[in-house]
């Protein structure tokens, strides 16, 4: 890790201690009575999904985080949560102020979404109850439309198992202190891990599969008293996504059962810095959505798992290019397709689940047991939509961005991957997972790289991709984390392993 | 005999101050009458102990298998600090019940069912409220541990001379877990083990029975768990 950022020892700090680091106006407070609820701030704060004039700002009351029942040790009644946003991390200059209420039916989530802020701004946050003070959350609201920002670093993360190791990485996203983070999915496990022992640092209280609300919302509260995802929550806003672990392991819209979906998504909207726009209703939740940065860069966040036809088996290759499986559901894909029509930004960025690129380990076209039948290869005709389709609108710089595989990799996209000399038609940027299966698995054999020479580099490493762009260029840095069985931060190494970087208006990431 | 709260319970509204910029309100009122009045997390009840007229046990765990500790005389008056499930117990002088009323005065734990407090419903927070508090694990309390608030101290008894060790899992605040503290010492033996967690902090403990050749715990046999704080 480079530079020391002061900002992530004030926020990393106060995460660390709680309240007792609050200074002034805390002692106003202080003293004013026996407390009705311990420091219920033990989850952080954390904001999210950035527009112009607003952000989400979010927090979760649970003086008892790990308590079976998913209340966190708080009484039932209904708690009324006090928020303030300034402009200053003293907050001697707040901007807005409010107050939201929150129970048992959420959880005791806190979800606000203040409006009228100035673009491309950033704030600060922190909410109280009961006398009790939340650490400080550092946030941004997206630039104003038409705008021209010069440069936008974000970093993407995913999959996180909580037992596999420290988050060092998320450490490091802290200290980058970027302006977005985006969260890829598999943010907790519905199961323990399958590691061996020494590969488990720790373990969640519940072992059992998680089927039911109130179990999915206790294992977010384990995973969320680490500190440092907190204070990567607490550095800046996030843009979430679902992977298949905050449900059932490669569930689709077949299975699970809609009671088990419902719950894992409550929970999941509860414990996410989302819209009410995202709040799910049963077994349906709309999540898939567009994050614009001016001039610069379009997210458009995209939902691979709830409208998706059933995986295939290995032994059917051929219904792989069947024009009717889809991963997106027909409404998310003409959404896409639609707004790649216009061009607003330089960037259009695909912030989703599963493997784009094609992975096939002989090369061969009539084998599916090498490939991933979970990923876009089990989706070719999908697939074939979605690229085609940004060839035809025109799109200037089309990149996926992409989680789920627990390792990096540097792709271009081709519409047809058997055809070595084919077009480049855009990239994909796969980021390892933050913990999940430690990094202990071998890198592809030459064999394979030369079965895909569109895949540039790939390291079984745990770690982040942090990306820089400006209107001229993006630069992806692939870092690492040394080891995440070791928790002690200085026997830690967080280091950019590769760079790469993708000229606007040209095709091919090359290495920096 | 639902009656609502006992007499003791402070409104929770007055309990705050105002600062200038902020508002501090708790709505302590939720949708249903059934659910009642929250209870804040550090008001103690009152109860007063009826029997037939025997002494009523105290038991270090809120289980009838667990040890008794003491015994505490009919019409006597008890501070509750908490409330806890544990085993049922019928035939009681009031509702059959798996409520017991966690009594620090007394070292231990006893049965509600034989406890008048105004109330068939919990007039006591969930224990878990920072003066400690104990468990043992289902079936026969083979392994029962407490939790000193004091100086944050896991005391793990044997209570079954079945083979096993008694163990204790418990989570800190920082993401850490599980730590443990093994009693392999035998039946009737207990090990006393200050457990690092600082002073406010929380500890959320399971008492489990396991292997201490091996450091296996069969985490099958662990009581739900719950939180306590220094």
């Amino acid at each position: 890790m480079g530079k020391v950022n002061r900002r992530l020892v004030l926020l990393g700090g106060m995460a660390a201690v709680g309240a007792v680091a609050v200074p002034s106006w805390a002692a106003a407070t202080a003293g004013a009575g026996v407390a009705a609820i311990r420091y219920p701030f033990e989850l952080g704060v954390a904001s999210g999904d950035p527009l112009p004039d607003s952000v989400v700002l979010w927090t979760r009351l649970a003086p008892s985080p790990l308590n079976v029942d998913g209340f966190g040790g708080m009484p039932d009644a209904t708690f009324t949560v006090s928020w303030e946003l300034a402009s200053d991390e003293k907050f001697s200059s707040v901007v807005q102020s409010g107050q939201v209420a929150t129970n048992r039916s959420l959880g005791y989530s806190v979800h606000v979404e203040p409006v009228g802020l100035q673009p491309g701004a950033e704030y600060f946050y922190r909410f109280k109850v009961d006398g009790h003070i939340s650490p400080v959350g550092r946030t941004r609201t997206a630039p104003a439309a038409g705008s021209t920002p010069s440069r936008l670093t974000f970093c993407m993360a995913s999959c996180q198992q909580w037992e596999d190791g420290w988050y060092h990485a998320h450490r490091g996203i802290a200290a980058d202190a970027p302006d977005l983070v985006l969260f890829l999915g598999d943010y907790i496990y519905e199961k323990p891990s399958g590691e061996p022992d020494e590969y488990r640092p720790r373990r969640v209280v519940v072992t059992d599969e998680l089927t039911t609300l109130a179990l999915y919302r206790h294992r977010y509260a384990q995973y969320r008293t680490d500190p440092d995802l907190q204070a990567a929550h607490a550095v800046a806003p996030w843009v979430s996504v679902l992977d298949d672990h905050e449900v059932d392991n490669n569930w689709n819209s077949t299975e699970p059962a809609t009671t088990r979906k419902a719950a894992a998504f409550q929970a999941f909207w509860e414990n996410t810095p989302l819209r009410a726009a995202q709040k799910p209703s049963g077994a349906s939740m709309s999540l898939y959505r567009r994050i614009n940065w001016g001039t610069l860069a379009r997210f458009h966040m995209l939902d691979t798992r709830q409208y998706r036809t059933a995986q295939l088996s290995t032994t059917d290759c051929a219904q792989r290019t069947t024009s009717s499986r889809t991963l997106t559901g027909s409404a998310q894909e003409q959404w896409l397709l639609k707004a790649l029509e216009t061009h607003p930004a330089t960037w259009d960025l695909l912030g989703q689940q599963v493997f784009f690129a094609q992975r096939d380990t002989d090369g061969k076209s009539s084998t599916c047991d090498d490939t991933s039948m979970d990923a876009w290869d089990g989706y070719t005709a999908a697939r074939d939509r979605i690229a085609q389709g940004w060839i035809d609108r025109g799109v200037p710089n089309p990149v996926v961005l992409t989680g789920d595989v627990h390792q990096h990799y540097a792709a271009d996209l081709r519409r047809n991957y058997y055809d070595h000399s084919g077009p480049i038609i855009g990239s994909e940027l796969i980021t390892t997972g933050i913990t999940s299966n430690n990094g202990r698995a071998s890198v592809p054999s030459s064999t394979w790289f030369a079965n895909n020479p569109h895949i540039k580099y790939c390291s079984v490493k745990r770690g982040y991709v942090r990306t820089t762009l400006t209107p001229q260029l993006l630069t992806a840095d692939f870092v690492t984390v040394s080891d995440v069985v070791e928790r002690d931060p200085a026997k830690v190494t967080i280091a950019t392993d590769r760079t790469y970087v993708l000229e606007a208006g040209s095709r091919g990431l090359q290495l920096a | 005999m639902y009656g609502g709260v006992a007499d003791s319970q402070p409104m929770l509204s007055t309990l705050f101050g105002r600062t200038a910029r902020w508002t501090v309100s708790l709505v302590a009122v939720v949708a249903t009458v059934l659910v009642g009045t929250a209870i804040p997390a550090s008001a103690a009840a009152s109860g007063t102990v009826k029997t037939s007229g025997t002494a009523l046990s105290v038991r270090r765990a809120p289980s009838l298998k667990a040890t008794v500790v003491g015994s505490v005389a009919n019409g006597t008056q008890i501070s509750i600090d908490c409330q806890q499930t544990g085993s049922l117990v019928t035939g009681g002088t009031y509702e059959d019940t798996y409520t017991w009323d966690y009594v620090p005065s007394l070292g231990g734990y006893v049965s509600d069912a034989y406890i008048y407090t105004g109330s068939n419903g919990r007039i006591a927070p969930d224990c878990g409220v920072g003066t400690g508090s104990a468990q043992c694990n289902p079936g026969d309390c083979a392994a029962e541990a407490r939790f000193v608030p004091g100086d944050g101290s896991m005391v793990v008894y044997d209570k079954l001379g079945d083979g096993h060790s008694a163990v204790v899992q418990y989570w800190l605040r920082g993401g850490v877990g599980p730590l443990t503290v093994w009693n392999p010492n035998g039946t009737g033996t207990s090990v006393t083990q200050k457990i690092g967690v600082a002073a406010g902090d929380w500890v959320f403990y399971r008492v489990c029975v396991g292997e201490h050749g091996t450091r296996t715990v069969d985490t099958r046999s662990c009581s739900a768990g719950l939180t306590d704080y220094r």
